[in-house]
């Protein structure tokens, strides 16, 4: 048995020094070409030559990913740090933004009226109330703020009047709330009239002009003012513009519908005008 | 005895996150949520839930704290609703103790009476003195209680589980 194993061996081994001589010997004869053996074994070899170097194509795919998929998270991290970063600084420059430009409205208004002291206040807060149109700012009379002071926004457009005070906050009735009456003038025709707030009106964010000598004359788009009558209200501080003219058949409930130049739903500062002078 | 007397302080104690909560949703989070002009009342929710498993005394006391919040929360000095919510808590108090049952429906019912009343309160001013339209009025008295009793059930079941800490 052993015998059988070692000839079969020796069989072999000597086919292959055949093999190798043989070839040794036609390389030498073609001048270093490759000989007939070899290109039967390249022909028989290439298959699975390129299928081996298909699959360590693959395998060094997966090692390059392997090796830098943590580079690649650190650098996702990284971006997505920088997004939030940026998106952080845009809503800074957008806060910085509305405030430059409020501050810009506020300067231009008071070089117009340079009479006017203001006291600036934030609004804390709405009044739950669904019968009236109030809100408390941050300021009070230890502030300087008083019963009576009309409070505008910064583009000087009215916005109500302080109907109460403590030591630290203040209570603003807006213009359009049913107990409000402001003497107001048309800009336009210059007649004289008094806004005054109607609770279905307010409901809809808007007050009534009544009592104009010719309603006739009124357009809608027409700019409504303060009148500058009586102590409390500067002159030509605008409430708004003529929305609608509505003329009752009587004749006697003609009055217009004013909508407020300020956008009450968006406010979030407020200027208390502390002092001016009607006669400047 | 001593446990007991720490149960009840306790229990009262429960009553004041109670109406802070409200006070807050009804104050600073709905009063900016209007739905066609009208906003929410939350708190006399709480006074009904209160005087309903607190019974007369606990309905009054708490009633009259809840009515100060309230007109603070309308910006108005507390006289209005302060008196009112004091005789809701009081009259819903007193009945609970004598014959009303203390499910969800008679809750809601209670509630719904209290609002109605609230909205008249609020709205007497407009009507008798600002002539506001008899309508106008009702519709948002309506609306303004059908948004605050969307609140009525979570106000119930607070209510009822700060009133079980009193038991257990």
């Amino acid at each position: 048995m052993k015998k059988g194993y070692v000839k079969k061996g020796i069989y072999v081994l000597l086919a292959a020094v055949a093999i190798a001589l043989i070839s040794a010997l036609s390389i030498y004869s073609a001048g270093h070409s490759t000989d007939a053996a070899s290109d039967g074994i390249n022909t028989l070899m290439r298959p699975i030559k390129s299928a081996v170097s298909a699959i360590a194509d693959q395998l060094e795919h997966v090692y390059a990913y392997m090796y830098k998929y943590d580079s690649v998270v650190a650098e996702n991290e990284q971006l997505k740090s920088q997004i939030a970063q940026l998106q952080e600084d845009s809503r800074e420059y957008e806060e910085v933004n509305a405030e430059n430009d409020r501050l810009r409205a506020l300067l231009d208004f008071s070089t117009r009226h340079s009479d006017f002291q203001y006291q600036s206040a934030t609004i804390l807060s709405w009044s739950a109330s669904s019968w009236s149109s109030s809100f408390t700012i941050s300021r009070g009379s230890t502030s300087g703020i008083e019963l009576d002071q009309c409070v505008i926004n910064e583009n000087g457009y009215l916005i109500g009047k302080i109907t109460e005070v403590s030591a630290t906050t203040s209570t603003v009735t807006t213009f359009l709330d049913t107990t409000s009456s402001i003497g107001a003038s048309e800009s336009e025709t210059g007649d004289v009239g008094i806004v005054s707030g109607d609770f279905s009106l307010m409901k809809n964010g808007a007050a009534k002009l009544q009592y104009l000598a010719d309603i006739g004359s009124a357009v809608t788009g027409d700019t409504v003012v303060t009148s500058g009558k009586g102590t409390i209200y500067p002159r030509d501080l605008v409430l708004g513009t003529i929305s609608q003219i509505v003329i009752s058949e009587s004749g006697t409930e003609n009055y217009a519908v004013v909508t407020p130049a300020a956008d009450f739903t968006s406010l979030s500062d407020v200027y208390v005008i502390t002092s001016f002078d009607n006669n400047n | 005895m001593r446990k007991a007397k720490y149960k009840k302080i306790w229990n009262v104690l429960l009553y004041i996150p109670l109406l802070l909560l409200v006070y807050i949703l009804q104050g600073m989070v709905f009063s900016m949520l209007p739905i066609f002009g009208a906003k929410p009342l939350i708190i006399p929710l709480a006074v009904v839930g209160i005087a309903l498993f607190g019974g007369y005394f606990r309905g009054g006391v708490f009633g009259l704290f809840a009515g100060i919040l309230c007109d603070l929360s309308f910006n108005q000095p507390p006289i209005q609703f302060t008196v009112f919510l004091t005789i809701v808590g009081l009259l819903i108090g007193l009945a609970a103790d004598m014959v009303l049952a203390k499910g969800f429906p008679t809750y809601f019912l209670c509630c719904l009476l209290t609002l109605l009343l609230s909205a008249f309160v609020q709205s007497f001013s407009l009507l008798f003195y600002y002539n506001c339209g008899f309508m106008t009025c009702l519709t948002t008295a309506l609306i303004q209680a059908g948004y605050s009793l969307l609140f009525s059930l979570p106000v119930y079941l607070l209510s009822r589980s700060v009133s079980r800490v009193r038991r257990t």
